[in-house]
């Protein structure tokens, strides 16, 4: 027993000690407007920002208004040098609900995906 | 699996259920199942425990100890080898302390169906129990093997009409144990008579509530908590099944969700007397080796 708990715990420091920064699923942690919000003018962009940095190439960020028309235009990019973040400019917004539906592929592609909804105040 | 551990001699009837070891998370469209403590998850990955602790105390001072570790291996990026085992320690006032390895337990699991519009995953499995020895049975595991074909599934609440349910998720596992020597009817033939086992989580993803519904603005340390609720039974499948009586035990707890492990700690609290006498704990350290090492040791044998 003490010799595999040992084993174990030598395991564990070796997981900790040699693993890769920086490479994982990219899950999102922040997204502006957030998720839910009211906003009080019209947001320009959406934003989002991800645990791990993201391939702009193979990641997609669609806004939609309630009929299901897109708001949104040109690809998603990087936020100055940020990896982690992917932004697209909108269009002018009217008041009313809007949708963020998003895929993301990490630099180790790991896809993920989710989606949102946020207000513009009348 | 759930596995029952017999506490050390003098406590009669009470037994005590111990959980079977952690296992992966599975990410399904925007929903992580994060690995449940008492059972296993829904999906397959590249993943480790190191370790899990528990401790249940019985009645008249006994307590019974274990730390169990578990290894997860994708052949395939949906099919998967597991590992389990773990170390237990059972001891009594006035009596001699009894120690042993546990069954060394391996899975092979297919996660067979995976929907992320509907946040649904369900997987296929079977896992052989190797017969132990007789320190194996001094801590209540078998002598002999077993086989037990399980049935994984994970459903994300994403659709539920009130936006602050839908962070919710369920999960469970469903097993039929079918033992290498079945208890028969003299009872005296050191059998079990094998049967049904499994646990169902109720889950609340802080995170899915931030990134999915509404960010109320929480810190980063709340929105990567998973409050969660898991409940784990074993009934026999078939008579006789004298000695091994229906078991039901509920895991409230809390799992933190960082993005390349998780901790979780749950109290475990027998519902009926067959599981035990007293309120136990568990604690886990798990790895998510397909984000630490997604280049070697994270990647299946064949991607």
């Amino acid at each position: 027993m003490q010799r595999r708990s040992f084993l174990a715990a030598g395991f564990a420091a070796t997981i900790l000690l040699t693993a890769s920064p920086g490479q994982a699923h990219a899950l999102l942690r922040q997204a502006d407007p957030p998720a839910g919000s009211k906003q009080p003018i019209p947001p320009p962009v959406v934003t989002l920002t991800f645990s791990e940095a993201v391939e702009t190439r193979f990641s997609t960020i669609a806004v939609t208004d309630a009929h299901g028309k897109r708001v949104d235009f040109d690809t998603p990019q990087h936020v100055g040098d940020d990896p982690k973040t992917l932004s697209v400019p909108l269009h002018t917004l009217s008041p009313g609900t809007y949708t963020v539906t998003w895929h993301a592929t990490s630099v180790d592609t790991h896809k993920t995906q989710g989606s949102y909804t946020f207000t513009v105040a009348g | 699996m759930y596995r029952t551990t017999a506490l050390a001699a003098g406590l009669g009837a009470a037994l005590v259920a111990a959980p079977e070891g952690a296992r992966a998370h599975v990410i399904v469209g925007p929903r992580v199942f994060p690995v449940t403590l008492t059972f296993d998850d829904p999906g397959t990955a590249d993943e480790a425990t190191l370790p899990q602790v528990t401790l249940a105390p019985g009645s008249d001072g006994a307590e019974a100890y274990a730390v169990q570790w578990e290894y997860d291996k994708t052949i395939t990026p949906n099919t998967a080898l597991i590992y389990n085992q773990g170390y237990d320690i059972l001891s009594q006032r006035g009596a001699k302390t009894r120690t042993g390895f546990e069954n060394v337990a391996i899975t092979a699991k297919w996660q067979a169906i995976t929907d992320a519009d509907t946040e649904s995953v369900v997987s296929l499995g079977v896992i052989r129990v190797f017969a132990g020895g007789s320190h194996t049975q001094a801590v209540g595991g078998d002598t002999f093997g077993s086989t037990v074909p399980s049935l994984y599934f994970g459903q994300g609440g994403g659709f539920l009409p009130v936006p602050l349910l839908r962070p919710l998720a369920l999960s469970g596992e469903i097993n039929y144990v079918i033992p290498d020597r079945r208890l028969d009817s003299t009872l005296d033939n050191g059998g079990t008579p094998g049967g049904w086992t499994g646990g169902l989580s109720f889950q609340y993803s802080m995170s899915y509530l931030q990134t999915e519904v509404r960010d109320f603005g929480l810190p980063d340390f709340v929105n990567r908590l998973i409050p969660l609720v898991e409940l784990t039974y074993y009934s026999p499948a078939n008579a006789p099944a004298n000695g091994y009586p229906m078991t039901l035990q509920l895991a409230p707890g809390c799992i933190y969700l960082a993005d390349s492990y998780q901790v979780g700690l749950e109290a475990l609290i027998p519902l009926n007397t067959a599981a035990g006498a007293n309120v136990g704990f568990t604690m886990q350290v798990h790895f998510f080796l397909d984000d630490l090492f997604p280049d070697s040791l994270g990647r299946p044998i064949f991607p």
